[in-house]
């Protein structure tokens, strides 16, 4: 029945829609694949998501001259809460009382330096709060380190001639935080529960530094020299126009992460947009394919039908004939992107932007979805198509 | 296989008066029966026969198979009628042409039990064509090919044989194999028949029914 169906067709406009297939598979794979990496670029270390920023006040010459507050005002903060394109905005505490960081632990050097602390609400920051948790009474008090410290210390242990610390390692170092004066000064321990390029201050749960400022401070009086704030969604642009006229800044740095991953997001959904587009110009080139090609077997599939072949039975044997020519485009594609995803890892890689190599269960998924939808719709237009013959 | 056409007639046929054993009668198709249609060019015999396998449905009145209507048949349903039991030899052959007489023949979905391909090669070399096994259909004449589409419905199973002028282009000799051929298998298969043609059959015990 293979020979009577499937031998001696023009399979131009099949070439086509393959070609077609193969491309739109290809820069599908490949913007998707970009897209998953380029969204989680930097996710792990990050505590904070791209519509949240640290803002302050521009340093000026006045300011210095004690003309301006370099702090933000109650009215300043409120102001910035009415705006629209702002669903967040809290104060980041500091501490104001002294702090020393000390390690002890015999694998390595005492070591000890001056540090600070800070706390920002729980709901604005990416951690889980179990492990972020302290209350009055607990053993030890979780903190999150910037990474600059790790690297700050493991210069230390590199010039002391030690091995230098991994991040997993000095989780399990044991240190200590020494706050207030000495005349009044409390040891408490402290546990590495996190690590963040996004902060250059040690962050502590709020409710700690709240307890410690209440205990060690010489003022009750709060300065907020640095605000948190979230963007609405896709409203990063106003925010960032507001910041200027009002004279705030924030790192540039996250900005430019967040714009860079913004522009690269939209160029992505572009790319797969149009590799959408082609792929469902392809299947209907495809269809159109297969519509012919039933036309062209109008007197072939009606002998069969009126010599008993089932409606199923004839069907079966367009699908499976379309799944192998779908498998092997899939296929074929599949290897081409495997090729193209590890040149490019090897090109970022060169430039110094570390990303996960491996293929995103996210490719496999479209591959899957695609197939589905393929099968679905050959196995639609097939059985319309037969059944149409079935009393003819 | 009991067949009942209830008061049946061709829409072309509606305003026309008809004198006719079937058209707008009641009449009934007992299993095992043999019958001839007897009529002019333009009577309806292949409509007769469409109508009954369900190809075309431009007719009034209602066709029952074992007393089921087949306006209420299923695909399933119909599936089963053409496969196991009704075969048929149609009026232009329905040979693909591309394919070789072996090829034709494999194209049936069900051999009839105890039957196979060899059978079907043994058919047609007592029809004289042996030696055309292997060959294309689009080479032989006419002739050749009404007994290939003959052997092809032969092969199958079936409780009721239609054939629609199936000897129009095959010489006395030839039609006397097929006739031969066709009563070994209607008697095995204890299988009635439904023959049309433009002269009378006497060979096969047909009962005439006149359009």
């Amino acid at each position: 029945m293979r020979k009577l169906l499937f031998s001696n067709r023009n399979k131009f406009k099949l070439i086509i829609a393959c070609t077609g297939f193969f491309v739109g598979l290809i820069l599908l794979l490949i913007s998707l694949e970009l897209y998953h990496k380029g969204k989680s670029y930097n996710e792990s270390s990050k505590l904070l998501d791209e519509h949240t920023l640290i803002i302050q006040k521009k340093v000026s010459r006045a300011a210095h001259l004690g003309l301006g507050s370099p702090g933000f005002s109650a009215l300043e903060i409120d102001e910035l809460q009415q705006q629209k394109f702002i669903s967040a905005c809290s104060p980041i505490k500091s501490n104001q009382f002294e702090v020393i960081v000390e390690i002890d632990d015999p694998i390595i050097p005492a070591f000890n330096s001056n540090i600070f602390l800070q706390a920002v609400e729980n709901d604005l920051i990416d951690i889980s709060s179990v492990e972020y948790k302290w209350e009055d009474g607990n053993d030890f008090v979780p903190v999150i380190m910037p990474r600059n410290f790790l690297m700050m210390l493991n210069t230390f242990l590199s010039a002391s001639q030690l091995p230098q610390l991994s991040e997993s390692l000095i989780s399990n170092v044991k240190m200590n935080l020494k706050l207030g004066p000495k005349s009044k000064r409390s040891i408490v321990p402290a546990r590495i529960v996190g690590f963040t390029n996004d902060f250059s201050s040690i962050l502590v749960p709020n409710a700690f530094l709240t307890m410690a400022n209440s205990k060690f401070a010489n003022t009750q009086e709060e300065f907020q020299s640095q605000l948190i704030i979230k963007a609405v969604d896709n409203k990063l642009g106003l925010l960032e126009s507001y910041l200027k006229d009002k004279g705030y800044e924030s790192s540039e740095d996250q900005l430019f992460i967040s714009r860079l991953k913004s522009t690269i997001s939209i160029i992505l959904t572009c790319i797969m947009s149009l590799a959408i587009l082609t792929l469902l110009l392809s299947t209907v080139i495809m269809i159109q394919y297969l519509q012919l090609m039933l036309t062209g077997l109008t007197f072939e599939i009606r002998l069969m039908l009126r010599l008993g072949h089932s409606i199923k039975a004839l069907k079966n044997n367009f699908l499976r004939y379309f799944i192998l020519v779908f498998s092997i485009n899939a296929l074929i594609s599949f290897i081409c992107f495997y090729f193209l995803n590890a040149a490019i890892h090897k090109r970022l890689i060169s430039s110094g932007i570390i990303i996960n190599e491996s293929i995103s269960v996210w490719s496999i998924l479209t591959l899957l979805i695609a197939f589905i939808i393929f099968t679905i719709t050959v196995n639609f237009f097939t059985v319309q198509r037969i059944k149409s013959q079935f009393h003819s | 296989m009991k067949i009942h056409f209830k008061h049946v007639c061709p829409n072309i046929f509606i305003e026309k008066p008809l004198k006719s054993d079937v058209w707008n009668q009641d009449f009934t198709i007992y299993g095992g029966m043999r019958y001839q249609l007897r009529g002019q060019s333009g009577s309806g015999k292949t409509s007769f026969l469409t109508f009954l396998l369900g190809y075309r449905r431009d007719y009034t009145g209602e066709i029952f198979i074992n007393n089921q209507a087949i306006y209420d048949l299923n695909v399933d349903e119909w599936v089963k009628v053409r496969r196991e039991k009704v075969s048929s030899i149609f009026q232009d052959l329905q040979l693909i042409d591309q394919l070789s007489v072996e090829e034709n023949i494999s194209l049936i979905p069900k051999f009839q039990s105890g039957y196979t391909l060899t059978e079907g090669k043994k058919m047609l070399e007592d029809l004289g064509m042996g030696e055309k096994w292997k060959q294309k259909v689009e080479t032989l004449s006419f002739g050749q090919k009404q007994r290939v589409a003959i052997v092809r419905a032969l092969c199958k199973p079936f409780e009721l044989l239609i054939c629609d002028e199936p000897f129009s282009h095959l010489d006395k000799m030839h039609k006397s194999q097929c006739i031969r051929l066709i009563e070994k298998r209607l008697s095995e298969a204890n299988a009635g028949i439904i023959l049309t043609s433009l002269d009378g059959e006497d060979q096969l015990g047909l009962k005439s029914i006149y359009l």
